[in-house]
């Protein structure tokens, strides 16, 4: 490249950088306007809320209104440009139930959770009847509230609107109809400066419409800055007195307890809190072996009997006795029984292992689906399977040799699903996972599915695998490039040799005579022999045209590319045809059996041994027909050269036409050369060794013809 | 050259044979995998140095007031300690699934410490294990879990048997020894609730026999069932003179049934754990008292002690708690355990 095309370049690509800055600079300032998008209408008429992003609650588009039916605490509905600065947003809002609903503003790092973002919200809160105004930043911290008139009630609408000019902001609700307004105007020095809008409620649910954000203009923003800093508030600890809540609550009729003495299995934890406590209660066995355990519809518990007791599985009974609590677990001591019914098994509930692990279901029969870390067996010889349910884990111990058995067969990994009684005893947790499962029989365990092809082991057998695989394509890269490192090798040796053997020989006589003649043009001309003269200039001539011809001939030798790409047949039938162009002499190629790959040295020598005997024909026979022939047969190839020429003596004076050449080549790749000549022609055989083709079997080879 | 060029590149697909640029290709490819692998290294490495500064604070719920005295004092001692905390919580006290994935988010962020109030003992052993074998330090306060201090864990709690005694002393003083009193807001799946109801019947029933327990009744999710379960109660047992409640919900429902049916005066209410609402209402002589828990010092001493080691604390510390009544309501004894004004150092 020139250095006036490098300047060129040097000029379009700095012209070019330039312009992409400024486009940059200009796309970045459009996109952080403070006032891009506004003033703001959001559309819900038209059911757009694309633009808007959830993070709790249950949003939906009703006429032009945008409604959230959830009671959560903190649901947002979020949209605008996070670099909104000074403006004011306000829509009409609705409360459906106790709590607030409201607008936050200059909003950003929005988590769900109920202050889990950082910005100013205003709200009407029903619960002190007041307009509230605070900022949220990952905690809440309250403005004073005022109180609202009129009150706050749900199912009615409220203007509600709240606005920020630098640190100074302003809320403020009116009731619609009747007009009744409040307001509050604060000061944060250390404000949050930017962000978007959201709709938000806490608890109350509630139903927003003609939601509206527009900017704030220099004259809003000087009578603002006349606000003064306003210390943040112990809500409501320095509110003052309690606001009147003139809320109807329910008074719901009320069952006294039922005039008997049996209690319900919940109430047991409550009632031997402190100590234990003589009750009655009733329930159905769950389990016999080896804990018996009982369970109604609000609970279980377990029952140590004072004496043997026949139960069977089913049983609904009535049981007496001294109720213990231990821990979260209850167990009925010096118990004694009365059958009522025998009834079918409890179903089990189905539950997941947080439920579990939360207490509610504590020696009750469930259902639980998990999946297999471990399985070992305890101290006490217990079979005990480690299981992964969610974010819990838990422990499954089998109650009968047959469980044990079913345990045992469960591969690592598989998914389960698990009939049992749940147990928080820790004599069975052992303190270590939240709960256990106390499986039955084999009929409660049900394996889902096998555990996943991707263990630690089969990954750690492919990865090996790969390695073996990687570790031999490398052996055969390596083995091949030396290979063909060699072959060049030898062909340069041969070239070398050749040349050698040749030019450098016909240079050397070429050198002789030529000197020769010299010494004979220094003599007396008068005396100079001609006729000597003459044969030696000939003599030279013919050295030359011989040192040419070898040149010319080991230029061809060298290996075609023809060769790579066509095969050895077409490779000596073009080399051929361009030996007698011009000439009268006429070349035929066949070919006969299966063509295969043969090893590039083979083809090498055989492809020069055909060469230098098309050569031989052509400059030395006189033919009129040369044939080429390549017999493909089982284990060995046969090549043909042979012409209908004048023939000559295979003797050692003949080796002058490269017949060494050929013999050393064929035995090289371990061929056998064969010269056949009778004055009607000229018949050169090698015979190279070839692997046969193992692809089709032997027994097979018909079809493979056919 | 780690990085391979253009030129390497075409050099490669220049060369002949097929076995010959495969393997190019293939030596290229691992280079570029190569350079992913430590961009990816490099930037894990990066993320985890920018998050172990934070410190997770989850308390049981971010909805109701008596925790954020807990982000007042770790707030605090975070800027004292020049550690930042990460404070969120579950939107309900009962969303026991929230709190875990928060604190799986912890493990997962490698925060530098976690100070939790657990919502269920139980439920949240697992993940607390799993925190603790990432090698994150970790402590609990309010209640207890069922794991034992170790390594990495120590506890910061409410001293369950003095707050059940307390109570009963105050039930006893207002009743003039005598009567019926009703529990409510019992968590039947928490040892610290259990514990505290434990207390309380034990000293009613050996210094007080002239009182007698009439109703014991588990705790709700809501104020508005709170309130239905006392009217129930009241129903139930026309005659009672005083209602012990174990959360801010049992009491503030207690306190909107008795208020309902104009009964504050002849039925006093002693509840536990404190709320701005509440002690608004001692104030109007509607609720007796309050046995506030420290939990400014929780969120304090938690962070103070992931700040400063594990290793120079206790394992376990229990919180005393506070007696609030109309006269000391606007004590600065009080004023600690009421104020949520997280910004500012308390008294």
């Amino acid at each position: 490249m020139t250095r006036v095309r490098q300047l060129r370049w040097i000029r379009y690509s700095v012209l070019f950088a330039l312009v992409s800055l400024v486009a940059g600079i200009g796309v970045s300032l459009i996109y952080r306007n403070p006032k891009r998008g506004l003033p703001y209408r959001a559309q819900f008429s038209e059911g757009q809320v694309r633009d808007w992003q959830q993070f709790g609650g249950t949003w939906t588009v009703a006429g032009d209104t945008i409604r959230n039916d959830s009671d959560e605490r903190g649901a947002k509905l979020v949209t605008g440009s996070p670099f909104w600065a000074n403006y004011k947003a306000e829509a009409d809002v609705q409360l459906l139930g106790r709590g607030d609903a409201g607008i936050a503003i200059r909003v950003s790092d929005v988590e769900d959770g109920v202050d889990s973002y950082s910005g100013y919200y205003a709200g009407l809160r029903i619960d002190d009847q007041s307009l509230v105004l605070g900022r949220a930043g990952y905690g809440w911290l309250e403005f004073p509230p005022a109180g609202m008139p009129g009150g706050v009630s749900p199912n009615r609408w409220y203007h509600l609107a709240i606005s920020a000019y630098g640190c100074s902001i302003n809320a403020s609700a009116t009731v619609l109809g009747t007009g009744e307004r409040a307001s509050i105007t604060a000061f944060d020095p250390n404000c949050a400066r930017t962000g978007k809008i959201a709709l938000r409620d806490v608890v109350s649910g509630g139903i927003w419409r003609h939601v509206e954000v527009h900017a704030l203009n220099h004259a809003d923003g000087e009578q603002a800055s006349l606000a003064k800093p306003t210390p943040a508030s112990l809500y409501p600890t320095r509110q003052g007195l309690l606001p009147n809540y003139g809320l109807q609550f329910r008074v719901l009729s009320i069952s006294s307890r039922p005039p008997t003495d049996v209690v319900a299995i919940d109430s047991l934890r409550l009632l031997a809190a402190s100590r234990p406590v003589h009750v009655t209660v009733r329930g159905t066995v769950t389990l016999i072996t080896p804990r018996t355990y009982i369970q109604d519809a609000t609970g279980g518990a377990e029952v140590i009997f004072a004496e043997q007791t026949p139960l069977k599985l089913g049983d609904e009974i009535e049981v007496t006795g001294d109720a213990h609590r231990e821990d979260l677990s209850v167990r009925i001591e010096n118990a004694t029984k009365r059958s009522i019914a025998l009834v079918a098994p409890v179903p089990a509930f189905s539950i997941t292992p947080l439920q579990a692990a939360m207490g509610r279901y504590d020696a009750m029969f469930v259902e639980l689906e998990g999946r297999v870390d471990s399985q070992h067996r305890t101290d006490s010889s217990v079979m005990e399977l480690h299981l992964t349910g969610g974010q819990q884990e838990f422990f499954a111990v089998s109650s009968k040799p047959e469980t044990e058995a079913a345990f045992t067969k469960l591969e690592v990994g598989s998914s389960v699903r698990m009939h049992g009684i749940c147990v928080l005893n820790s004599a069975y947790t052992k303190d270590r996972v939240p709960f256990a499962l106390i499986v039955r029989s084999p009929d409660d365990l049900e394996v889902l599915s096998g555990p996943p092809w991707w263990s630690a082991e089969h990954l750690s057998l492919m990865a090996a695998g790969m390695l073996v695989l990687g570790f031999l394509i490398h052996v055969m890269y390596s083995h091949a490039e030396e290979r063909r490192r060699t072959t060049f090798l030898k062909e340069r040796e041969r070239l070398a040799h050749e040349m050698h053997d040749t030019l450098a020989q016909s240079f050397a006589g070429l050198d002789f005579k030529l000197r020769a003649i010299r010494n004979c043009t220094l003599r007396d001309l008068e005396n100079i022999d001609r006729n000597k003269l003459r044969t030696e200039l000939q003599e030279a001539c013919e050295m030359v045209r011989h040192s040419h011809d070898e040149a010319r001939r080991s230029l061809t030798s060298l290996r075609p590319e023809i060769l790579e790409e066509r095969g050895l047949s077409e490779a000596l039938s073009q080399v051929g045809r361009r030996m007698i162009a011009g000439s009268s002499m006429d070349i035929k190629t066949d070919t006969l059996g299966q063509l295969r790959r043969l090893p590039a040295h083979v083809v090498d020598a055989l492809f020069r041994i055909g060469q230098e005997a098309i050569a031989n024909a052509v400059q030395h026979s006189h033919a009129k027909h040369v044939r080429i022939a390549l017999d493909y047969q089982r284990a060995q190839l046969v090549m043909t050269v042979e012409d209908d020429g004048k023939g000559f003596r295979p003797d050692c004076e003949s080796e002058g036409f490269g017949l060494t050449g050929m013999r050393r080549r064929a035995e090289a790749i371990h061929a056998k050369l064969e010269i056949h000549s009778n004055g009607v022609g000229t018949k050169i055989l090698v015979t190279a060794p070839c692997k046969p083709d193992t692809r089709w079997p032997a027994f097979l080879s018909y079809i493979k013809e056919a | 050259m780690i990085l391979p060029s253009f030129h390497h590149f075409a050099g490669c697909a220049q060369k002949t044979g097929f076995l010959r640029a495969s393997m190019c290709i293939t030596v290229v490819l691992a280079k570029l995998v190569l350079v992913f692998v430590l961009a990816l290294t490099v930037a894990a490495l990066i993320s985890c140095q920018a998050s172990r500064s934070d410190i997770a604070v989850i308390p049981r719920t971010t909805a109701t007031t008596i925790w954020e005295a807990e982000h007042a004092g770790a707030e605090f001692a975070a800027r004292r300690f020049g550690v930042r905390i990460r404070w969120n919580g579950p939107t309900r006290e009962d969303d026991v699934h929230s709190q875990i994935g928060l604190v799986d988010r912890a493990v997962t962020q490698k925060c530098k410490g976690l100070v939790l109030t657990p919502n269920q003992p139980r439920a949240l052993m697992v993940p607390i294990q799993r925190a603790l074998a990432a090698g994150v330090p970790t402590v609990i306060v309010g209640s207890a879990l069922s794991l034992p201090p170790q390594k990495n864990l120590s506890y910061i709690v409410n001293d369950d048997e003095m707050i059940g005694q307390m109570a009963a002393m105050r039930v006893g003083q207002i009743t003039r020894w005598k009567g019926e009193v009703a529990v409510v807001g019992i968590d039947p799946q928490s040892l610290s609730s259990l514990s505290v109801l434990s207390s309380f019947v034990s000293v009613i029933e050996t210094r007080f026999p002239g009182i007698s327990i009439v109703d014991r009744r588990p705790a709700t999710s809501s104020d508005l069932d709170s309130e239905i379960v006392v009217n129930q109660v009241l129903v139930s047992h026309p005659q009672v003179n005083a209602i012990f409640a174990l959360d801010s919900t049992g009491t503030l429902g207690a306190y909107l049934a008795l208020r309902t049916r104009g009964l504050t005066t002849r039925v006093k209410v002693v509840g536990v754990q404190q709320s701005a609402e509440l002690a608004n209402a001692i104030r109007l002589h509607e609720v007796d008292s309050i046995i506030a828990e420290d939990t400014y010092q929780m969120g304090y001493r938690a962070v103070e002690a992931l700040a400063l080691g594990q290793t120079k604390y206790p394992s376990m510390v229990k919180l005393a708690p506070l007696l609030i009544t109309s006269d000391n309501v606007d004590s600065a004894a009080a004023r600690t355990f009421l104020t949520n004004d997280w910004r500012s150092e308390h008294p």
